[in-house]
């Protein structure tokens, strides 16, 4: 779960206002109107992986290997996300204290719901492929969202900085 | 000294038990107890007589150091109040669930206003005088719960709103004889009911009364219900399930009541664009057993739908349907509905209300016509199955019977219907949607509804056939120009208002509302339109419509949403027949109306497919 050690580092951009789903029209084509808010899809950039999850109406978060970013990338993401917001009323930002942890592959979906708990009307174990819920782990805030990395389900979760040490040991313990 | 009888004999007039009793105190009026619930059992808060206010206070922790918090509870909530359902919970000042709202029959509570103080009575030349907050010290004295001038309470029964100018109105209770809310504690609670003790106002009806105090069981289950009245005079209708609603339950747990059924309003790990490609670009199950159904039949049955329903009946055949409105004498819409034509002497009709029974009825008794009016909601559940490949995936699936055996489903034409099977399920498939693509409705009885639901989606399964809910039926029906009850009409809005000018057979000889509507025909106040919006931004119902650069109003929002299809902004409008013809370029005002306008061009009622190619393909 180590930002750098096991993992290939990963980096929230999230882009949201009146004119959210036009500028992710143009970053990653109609499809980005196809999912539900809490739903997400696969897609690229430029070749690089891209996870796009839409948190409602014009609001979405995109999941992406931090090399997508990388000023040496010329194409970078933000590069791309910041030139589709121009003249649009959205805003495109890298929050300092949000965090996605990708969970151990040990950790399935019915033992991370044994920890987690979500928000009425989501359900943890029925949770589909490609679909997030918000819940909480003894009481800290999670975004749990089911998709695939790297040609593999996984379960990534999105929290506070703050949070990390926190979380990550109660995964740990519960996996252990 | 506050008197609590914990006797588990009800008092002779008490309303009957929900459930195994565990406690039973009666608050006598003007007078408040405090008294212990378990987590998980329930509060069952009886207003015995009717118009009488009941305050609750609940605290738990130690030292009773949590409380319930109406502020937090209403943000939590995006509600004013709780409501049966997903937004039902209270919460206390730490975001804890201390209780929800299993059962609500009454619907109007107030968690705005501190529980009576005596400040309240004072200030109105009332020095002394009891109140609840006073009580609600006395009793929680021995807890060591330290008083309060006013206690911020849940007023149940207590008929609160904000006008529109930010004031909060009181007035006399809604609540009658035996109205109760049934709550279920979610931890371990020391709670303080009251009856209120105001008599100087309507609130109380001038009058303190009783109330009961029942704690069951937390073995008990009870469903969540809501109570409902339709006409002064009828029963309280609870909340009901459908034919399908086991089925939905186990998609998805987001379930609204809606017109006194629970219906799902999107599905889990789907939600309301993806619900919403599947209607338009393969096929979904909905259902719509909300729907009304009311079977005339009689030799005047004919006679009294051509007086009361806008289409001419004397047009359809057996085996067709026209859609249409009940009309009052003024020429406003009673309600929009289908009339199918089963035989001579029997016609349905399929609506939204309870009280159209009561209309037929009505005329038929007036003009002395030999009709009987049945309501048949009870008998007929049903599922609409809509999108492209809705025909596709009954193909294989329907039998007609034999008197619609020159039918088939590629030939059944748009509103027509025929009896058959499905599965051996008997029903009968129409024509009809209410999705602006191809489907069909079937209906069915009750029994059958949950082998219908699994014979379609087993047999849609290789189509992509996916339930959908109400969000995406909304967004939806507003592309496809289709009204709402509520939105787009009521009984003070015309047909011709309405948009639904089309449905009115004005040369019938003789309907009601005929005569106002002649008249209403030549210039309606406002018409139906269809607007397309600069930018994507959403507009609502009630925003207002202005010309360009004018301040002064010529219309108003119905319904809008974003179009996915035409990737646009629209809305569904009624505006001044000057500014109605398609193409004029209006401007609807977003935020206060006054902080930004948004350029609109004036277009179809229908934004998707006007010419209704798709639901005739």
């Amino acid at each position: 779960m180590n930002h750098n050690e096991t993992q290939e580092k990963l980096v929230l951009w999230d882009v949201a206002g009146v004119d959210g789903l036009q500028v992710m029209k143009r970053v990653f084509g109609e499809q980005s109107d196809r999912i539900a808010p809490f739903q997400s899809l696969e897609t690229d950039l430029h070749g690089l992986p891209c996870s796009v999850l839409r948190l409602c109406e014009g609001n979405f978060r995109i999941c992406c290997p931090e090399k997508i970013c990388c000023p040496e990338n010329r194409e970078t993401l933000p590069g791309a996300l910041r030139a589709a917001a121009a003249n649009c009323r959205v805003w495109v930002k890298q929050f300092p204290w949000l965090t996605a942890m990708l969970l151990p592959e040990e950790m399935s979906l019915a033992a991370l719901a044994e920890i987690a708990r979500p928000k009425p009307p989501f359900h943890l174990k029925a949770l589909a492929l490609n679909c997030a819920a918000p819940a909480r782990i003894e009481g800290i805030a999670v975004l749990v969202w089911r998709h695939p990395r790297q040609g593999k389900e996984r379960l990534e979760l999105h929290l506070a900085q703050t949070q990390w040490k926190r979380v990550e040991t109660l995964v740990t313990q519960h996996i252990s | 000294m506050i008197s609590v009888d914990t006797t588990l004999s009800p008092e002779p007039h008490a309303p009957p038990r929900l459930g195994r009793v565990v406690a039973e105190y009666w608050v006598e009026g003007g007078t408040a107890i405090a008294y212990s619930v378990e987590a998980g059992q329930y509060i069952q808060i009886l207003d015995v007589e009717g118009c009488q206010c009941s305050d609750l206070i609940a605290f738990s922790g130690k030292h009773y150091s949590e409380a319930i918090d109406p502020t937090v509870t209403r943000t939590l909530n995006g509600r004013s109040l709780p409501k049966v359902g997903l937004q039902g919970k209270y919460f206390s000042q730490n975001m804890q669930p201390m209780l929800e709202v299993i059962q609500d029959t009454c619907g109007r509570h107030d968690s705005f206003l501190l529980a009576c103080t005596a400040k309240y009575y004072e200030d109105l030349g009332y020095p002394g005088h009891p109140s609840c907050s006073e009580n609600f010290n006395q009793v929680l004295q021995p807890y060591g719960i330290a008083p309060r001038p006013g206690w911020s309470a849940i007023n149940f029964f207590y008929n609160t709103w904000v006008d529109d100018e930010g004031a909060i109105i009181g007035g006399e209770a809604w609540s009658r004889p035996g109205d109760y809310v049934l709550l279920r504690a979610h931890q371990d609670l020391l709670c303080a009911s009251s009856s209120c003790a105001d008599d100087i106002d309507p609130v109380n009806g001038w009058n303190p009364t009783p109330i009961l105090i029942r704690i069951y069981e937390a073995t008990e289950h009870f469903p969540r219900l809501l109570g409902r009245r339709i006409a002064p005079q009828a029963p309280l209708q609870l909340t009901r399930s459908t034919a399908f609603t086991a089925r939905i339950q186990q998609l998805t747990s987001d379930l609204v009541e809606y017109n006194g059924f629970w219906v799902p309003n999107s599905f889990a790990n789907h939600g309301l664009q993806d619900e919403y490609w599947a209607l338009r670009e393969r096929a979904v199950l909905l259902d719509l057993s909300a729907l009304r159904k009311f079977e005339i039949t009689g030799t005047d049955a004919f006679h009294v739908l051509q007086l009361t329903f806008s289409r001419d009946i004397s047009k359809l055949k057996v085996g067709q349907s026209a859609y249409g409105c009940l009309l009052n004498p003024h020429g406003g819409i009673i309600d929009d509905g289908i009339v199918f034509c089963l035989g001579e002497m029997h016609y349905r009709y399929v609506g939204n209300c309870d009280t159209d029974a009561d209309w037929l009825i009505n005329v038929a008794s007036q003009r002395s016509l030999q009709v009987d009016v049945r309501n048949s909601s009870d008998r007929l559940h049903n599922l609409a199955i809509q999108g492209p490949l809705s025909r596709e995936i009954l193909r294989a699936l329907v039998a007609f019977d034999p008197c619609f055996q020159s039918l088939t489903i590629d030939t059944l034409p748009y509103f027509h219907f025929a009896t058959g099977a499905i599965a051996g399920i008997p029903l009968l498939l129409s024509r009809t949607g209410y999705t602006g693509e191809l489907g069909y409705e079937l209906f069915v009885h009750p029994d059958h509804g949950p082998a219908l639901w699994d014979a379609l989606m087993t047999a849609g399964e290789p189509f992509g056939l996916q339930p959908m809910g109400m969000l995406a039926l909304d967004r939806a029906r507003i592309e496809a120009g289709l009204l709402a009850a509520g939105r787009e009409f009521d009984d003070l809005i015309s047909p011709y208002q309405a948009g639904i000018g089309w449905a009115v057979a004005i040369k019938k000889p003789d309907f009601i509302g005929k005569a106002a509507l002649e008249k209403i025909r030549e210039r309606p106040p406002r018409v139906a339109v269809g607007l397309l919006l600069d930018g994507n931004e959403v507009a609502a119902h009630g925003q207002w419509v202005h010309p360009v650069g004018d301040r002064w109003r010529v219309g108003v929002i119905t319904s809008a949403t974003f179009s996915p299809i035409l990737n646009r902004s629209i809305a569904l409008a009624q505006i001044a027949p000057e500014y109605a013809d398609i193409g004029t370029v209006v401007e609807v005002g977003l935020v206060d109306g006054l902080k930004r306008r948004v350029s609109a061009t004036v277009g179809t009622l229908a934004a998707y497919d006007p010419t209704k190619s798709r639901v005739k393909a």
